[in-house]
């Protein structure tokens, strides 16, 4: 969808249109789904979460200023309501965020490095890079889905997760290099073995 | 076939949101939409039931203040005494309107409007949600 489609869309959904909602939905349904399940944890509490997300969007769409990025609006709404269903929980959100705090070593990490030659299958690969993501601590996940999926910028996700921009460029390094270590223990495992 | 990490997180998407999801999101939203009708729609009714008794009462007010001021004098002269409004046509417009009870009559108005208010309210509710209904049911 590019932008001029989306900014459409939107005027649609301001008009109050049910159709146009529910197409901005879909398309931003399965990102806002992982990014909750990310946070909460809790596949059922994400879903509820989810629906509350959307609502608070059709809701309030129309103070929604177009000459802004719709995601980084809809995850802000996102974090909110997560964050507001947390505290009822009176459970501490992000908690494992501030582990990672002294990682510069990782700064140093190059995100654009090629995967070794065992990433050929795409589908196959896909699915286990989910999974590779998936044992990653939440807000590596959060980042990464953040900055690859939706294509907000590092700063874009400092601002949305109010953690400073540092600490973000030092948690995605950290990210991309864990999973690159994973597919890089895989190769080495499945490498003929010279005995 | 050689690929980077960035391109394939990229060219990737998350693992689906359970079935049924999108379906339960638009549910909810026609039932919040629908009970946000309905709540505009009892609005208005009040607001134009309430619109019409002090439109009633209104009309009791400004006929009593009307009959009692000057200003209802000056008027029955119109009908007394034709030849004397000719003649003073001038003068008597005058005091027609310095003794017209304009702030009985402005207090008078405000039913009115507020009446036409609720009902483009009402109006507007009624054709949204049908034109709404007759979209997602047809």
């Amino acid at each position: 969808m590019t932008e001029r489609d989306l900014s459409q869309l939107i005027e649609e959904v301001k008009a109050g249109d049910h159709q146009a909602f529910e197409l901005l939905m879909q398309r931003y349904l399965r990102s806002t789904y992982f990014f909750l399940f990310q946070l909460v944890r809790d596949g059922a509490l994400a879903e509820d979460l989810t629906q509350e997300t959307f609502l608070k969007v059709w809701r309030h769409i129309t103070r929604f200023d177009q000459s802004k990025k719709f995601t980084t609006w809809l995850f802000t709404i996102a974090k909110r309501t997560a964050f507001d269903a947390l505290r009822k929980k009176r459970e501490i959100l992000f908690a494992d965020f501030a582990a990672e705090e002294n990682n510069a070593t990782l700064e140093t990490v190059e995100d654009t490095q090629e995967l070794p030659d065992v990433v050929i299958d795409q589908e196959l690969t896909a699915t286990e890079l989910w999974n590779k993501i998936e044992t990653l601590p939440s807000v590596y996940q959060v980042i990464l889905t953040l900055h690859y999926q939706e294509e907000l910028s590092l700063s874009e996700i400092a601002t949305l997760l109010e953690i400073s921009y540092n600490t973000i460029k030092s948690r995605h390094t950290r990210a991309i290099h864990l999973l690159r270590q994973a597919y890089q223990n895989r190769a080495a495992s499945e490498s003929p073995q010279v005995t | 076939m050689k690929t980077t990490l960035a391109t394939l997180l990229r060219s990737t998407t998350p693992p689906a949101p359970p079935a049924g999801l999108a379906d339960r999101i638009m549910k909810a939203m026609l039932e919040e939409e629908k009970k946000r009708a309905q709540q505009l729609r009892l609005f208005s009714l009040v607001g134009l039931s309430v619109s019409v008794i002090l439109f009633l009462v209104g009309i009791g007010i400004w006929g009593q203040t009307l009959v009692q001021s000057e200003f209802w004098q000056v008027a029955t002269l119109i009908i007394s005494d034709f030849g004397v409004v000719l003649r003073f046509w001038d003068s008597l417009l005058l005091a027609l309107l310095e003794t017209f009870p304009a702030l009985s009559f402005t207090l008078f108005l405000i039913p009115i409007f507020s009446f036409f208010l609720f009902l483009v309210m009402y109006t507007s509710v009624q054709s949204s949600t049908k034109f709404r209904s007759a979209v997602i049911y047809s």
